[in-house]
Formats: structure tokens, C-alpha cells, sequence
């Protein structure tokens, strides 16, 4: 068997307040293949996204990781100071979040944060770095012929931001991209757009896909882990887990989509 | 009898001259009492527009909105606010929409305390009825906003529509920000308040999974135009246009519209999906 690019080894992330630390995630444990898509499903507080930011190192002060230990090629990166650990994000492991209106600066050009993120991680020149943006960009369709490099965040469309925001984390070629409701905000028809993009774009390297659609999630993904209340509670190859659920939250997720049941049945 | 709600020709334009955008042209649908009528398309097909023009927000650039059979354009001073109030709106984030300032109690007291509507005393039984209607605990009267979940601040903005019994309730993408499974639920207190009280809801959405669940007419907006209008069985399960096709299977289906390797990498290049389907 291939060695995971991602393991996650139980877990756990706690809220610290006046009240003392309170668990938002208990025993977490998966692992990604190379190639492969795992999908975390789960509604809001269900710890999913929290789980995200802990993996990639992204967690607010008021979040800490109380035990378990995260490891990306072999290596762990859990108790990486921040130096260490803002080389290896951009880098090996690429994120892509919901809204990339509010997540890209309103007034850097799309182009100057993807030179920057080259720069910083290949040490490329400026010129190097411009021109493997511009490829980057044109390999995601971005229009134009410079793949809209100079353009604003704001001079794009819903579905040609997350474009662009999918070059920015894949632009140094991650080991690792993690996609945080990458789709939740687009419209059906754009939403199956980059669906299939992030499917293309995974070849050999793992992806954490969160999404509180399982819809989204059966679409895409090898395996889906679901999450309740800060817990796994159920996980399996995608075919297998839609055809038979085993917990309470799973079924109850399945009813609210149709076409899954029919697929199942 | 006239339909609560008739829509004929319905234009909405914004701006003026060559600036002028039109956001909704030649519009033709109704609506009756107890009925659920699902408005679906995309961001910028103008299905808010829509809802907005019949919410009385915007003034149509042509064409007639009729409720009951009176023409909205002829409600004028205080019979034709009084009128108005027949029709509520529910908007998508109730965050925006409650006062964080306010308690629920309030909330729901004030637009009751605007019509007049009795004493004190009146307007609290008012109350406590609205609350019993979509199902939440009196004990969160006292509470404000904040400390409500998504779900229950909905429930409120429903509550508080409500409070001016109308006849006709838009709601406007209005389960779009909650779960899944709240949404399930709130849904189906749009589907019992639809039962017990016998209003029209115009229920404008782009998630057609909701749409499936809960309307009993559907119509797909597309560039600002009605592309299909009719039965929500119909629609859902022999849908005569090519664009109501499309946004069936990419919301509905969407590993099965991935699955061929070749429509996949189309799509990945951008490629428009009625091009591809």
C-alpha cells in the first residue's frame, strides 16, 4: 500500500475559555492516499472545518490542538512553529476556501498574490514567476491570454474567482489540497464546473474536500468521513456508505437528497 | 374568483436610458390560495427581482401585478397600505433582518403595536399565538437574536410575516442560509403554515432540491425570462426545457453528469454546460 500523503492520529481540537477547555473535535483519525478525494460531510458546529484549519495550521488563538498528532508525507506538522508551518502552507499543502471575494485582498491584483506565493516558496524572479502565474491561470481557464493575471478579485465572476483561487493553492504544487465548502457559495451549473475542475486538478495528490453537501461530496469524492457533534461517526468508500448507512445522521443527511436514495436503491 | 396573486407581462428594469439593465421581462405566472409556487434560476436570472416587484420594492417597467384581483399599482394611501399588508417577505438572513437590539418578544410586538392591533395584553396572547405557529418555545421571548440559532432567528422573521396575517408570503432564498437539516424542518413549517392558514407562498429559490420537496408550481427563470412554467411533477420529472434539464441534473445529479471522463475534463476547461450536456 502507498504511504498516506496525510494522517491524522486522534485528534483532538479544544476551545480555551474562562470556563477552561471545552472539545470542538474528539479522535480524529484519517488518512489520504495519494490520488484520492476524501470527503468530510457534517452541518455547521459539527467540528468539519474546525478539523480543516487544525490540519493546515489555521486556527484562530482562541482553538488549540489538545492531543493527536497530524502528519503530511511522514512528517509531523502539529507542533511546527509558525515560520516553519507558513512554508509548508502555499507550499505542500494548498487551500482553497467558500468565498474568494472575502478571502483574496480587494486590492492586490489575482497575478501579484500568485507571483508572491512563487516567489516565496520556488524563489523564482519576478519574470519567472509572472510567466508560470500566467500558465497557472491559463491551465484554469481564467480568459484572456495573460489567463487574467493584472485582473482584480472584484472584476471576476463567482465561478472565476474560485478558478483563480484554485491556481493560488495548487500553484506550487501541494502534496495536499485541502477545499472548504469550495463550491457552497456558486450557482448549480458553475458549482459542477468546479466540481469537475478540483477533480481533474487532484491527479497524484490527496485532497480534503469539507462540505455540509452530500451531494457535493458523492459527486467527487473516493470516501467520505461523516462528522456529528465534533466526532466521526461514520466513514467509508462513497458507493458503500450512501448504499448503506449506518448512523442516524447519515440517513437523515440522505433524505434531504433525492437523487442519492435512487442512486442507492 | 380571482387568483390571489396574477402576474401579467411583468418587466423590471433598473437604471435609465443606455444605462438601463433589464433584469425581468414579459413574466406571466399565478398563484392561488394554499399553493406553493417555487421561482428557480440562477444568481442574476432575476427571480428576486421578482419577488421584489410583487413585495411592492421596486415599480414594474411594465406589465401587471394583480392580488385578489386589484392591480397592486392602483393601492394607493391608507387603503392601499392596509391592503399591502397582504403580502409579507421573508428575506435570506434573518442576521440581517432582526434587530440584534431587540428581544423576540419585541420583535414580533412591534409590528402588531404599528396596525394598532389592540392593548398590551391583546398583542402579548398575539404573540404567544405567532410563537405557537412556527413551533418555538415561549421561553425565548426574552431572548434576543444572538442568542437564537439560525434556525430559530428564521423561524422568528417567519413568525413576525406572520403577525400581519397576510395572504401572500414571499420568501426570499429564505431556508439558504441554515443546514440541512434545519432547512428540512423549516421547510416543512412553510408547508404546515401553507395548510393551517391557507396563505399563497412564492418561494423563491435556487436550490432545487427544496424546490422538489415543497412546490406544487415551478417556474425557471433563465436571463430574466420564464423558460418553464407549470406543475412541480412536471417539471421535476419531464422538464420541456433544455436550461430546466441542465439545473436538474447539475443540482440533482451531479456525479452523474461528472461520470463520463470526456464531460468532465470539458467542464473542468470552463466549458458552458449547455454546451457539454
Amino acid at each position: 500500500m502507498t504511504a498516506p500523503v496525510l494522517s491524522v492520529e486522534d485528534l483532538t481540537v479544544e476551545a480555551v475559555d474562562r470556563a477552561g477547555p471545552r472539545p470542538l473535535v474528539q479522535g480524529l483519525t484519517l488518512e489520504i492516499a495519494p490520488g484520492e478525494i476524501l470527503g468530510v460531510v457534517g452541518e455547521s458546529g459539527s467540528g468539519k472545518t474546525v478539523s480543516a484549519f487544525a490540519i493546515a495550521g489555521l486556527l484562530p488563538p482562541a482553538l488549540r490542538i489538545g492531543a493527536g498528532a497530524v502528519r503530511l508525507e511522514g512528517a509531523r506538522i502539529d507542533d511546527l512553529p509558525e515560520p516553519r508551518m507558513r512554508r509548508i502552507r502555499g507550499g505542500r499543502i494548498g487551500v482553497v476556501f467558500q468565498d474568494p471575494l472575502s478571502s483574496f485582498n480587494p486590492v492586490r491584483t489575482i497575478g501579484s498574490l500568485l507571483v508572491e506565493s512563487i516567489r516565496r516558496h520556488q524563489g523564482l524572479s519576478a519574470k519567472a514567476a509572472r510567466d508560470l502565474a500566467v500558465e497557472r491561470l491559463r491551465e484554469m481557464r481564467l480568459p484572456g491570454s495573460d489567463g487574467s493575471v493584472d485582473a482584480y478579485p472584484h472584476a471576476l465572476s463567482g465561478g472565476q474567482r474560485q478558478r483563480a483561487m484554485i491556481a493560488l493553492a495548487l500553484a506550487n504544487r501541494p502534496a495536499l489540497l485541502i477545499a472548504d465548502e469550495p463550491t457552497t457559495a456558486l450557482d448549480p451549473t458553475i458549482q459542477l464546473q468546479i466540481l469537475a475542475l478540483l477533480k481533474r486538478e487532484v491527479q497524484d495528490r490527496a485532497c480534503l474536500l469539507i462540505t455540509h453537501d452530500l451531494t457535493v461530496a458523492a459527486a467527487v469524492c473516493d470516501r467520505i468521513a461523516v462528522m456529528y457533534r465534533g466526532r466521526v461517526v461514520e466513514t467509508g468508500p462513497t458507493a458503500a456508505l450512501l448504499g448503506d448507512p449506518q448512523h442516524d445522521f447519515t440517513r437523515r443527511l440522505l433524505e434531504t437528497a433525492p437523487s442519492l436514495r435512487k442512486g442507492a436503491a | 374568483m380571482a387568483r390571489l396573486l396574477e402576474i401579467d407581462g411583468l418587466e423590471v428594469v433598473y437604471g435609465h436610458g443606455r444605462k438601463a439593465v433589464t433584469a425581468l421581462q414579459g413574466c406571466s405566472i399565478g398563484l392561488d390560495r394554499g399553493g406553493i409556487l417555487a421561482v428557480v434560476g440562477e444568481s442574476g436570472s432575476g427571480k428576486s427581482s421578482l419577488a421584489r416587484a410583487v413585495a411592492g420594492l421596486v415599480a414594474p417597467a411594465a406589465g401587471r401585478i394583480a392580488l385578489d384581483g386589484r392591480d397592486l399599482a392602483e393601492l394607493k394611501g391608507r387603503a392601499g397600505a392596509v391592503r399591502r399588508r397582504a403580502i409579507q417577505m421573508v428575506f435570506q438572513d434573518p442576521e440581517a433582518s432582526l434587530n440584534p437590539h431587540h428581544t423576540v418578544a419585541t420583535i414580533l410586538d412591534e409590528p402588531l403595536a404599528v396596525i394598532g392591533l389592540g392593548d398590551r395584553g391583546a398583542r402579548a396572547a398575539r404573540v404567544a399565538e405567532l410563537m405557537a405557529l412556527v413551533h418555538l418555545d415561549p421561553e425565548l421571548l426574552p431572548r434576543r437574536p444572538g442568542a437564537l440559532s439560525g434556525g430559530q432567528k428564521q423561524r422568528v422573521a417567519i413568525a413576525r410575516a406572520l403577525a400581519m396575517d397576510p395572504a401572500l408570503l414571499i420568501a426570499d432564498e429564505a431556508l439558504s442560509a441554515l443546514d440541512v437539516s434545519t432547512q428540512a424542518r423549516v421547510a416543512g413549517l412553510f408547508a404546515d403554515i401553507r395548510d393551517r392558514l391557507g396563505l399563497g407562498v412564492l418561494f423563491v429559490s435556487h436550490d432545487m432540491r427544496l424546490v422538489e420537496r415543497l412546490a406544487d408550481t415551478v417556474c425557471v427563470i433563465q436571463a430574466g425570462k420564464v423558460v418553464e412554467y407549470g406543475p412541480a411533477d412536471a417539471v421535476m420529472t419531464r422538464p420541456q426545457s433544455p436550461y430546466t434539464r441542465l439545473l436538474l441534473a447539475a443540482a440533482l445529479d451531479p456525479a452523474g453528469a461528472l461520470a463520463d471522463p470526456r464531460r468532465l475534463e470539458a467542464l473542468a476547461a470552463g466549458a458552458p454546460i449547455e454546451e457539454v450536456a
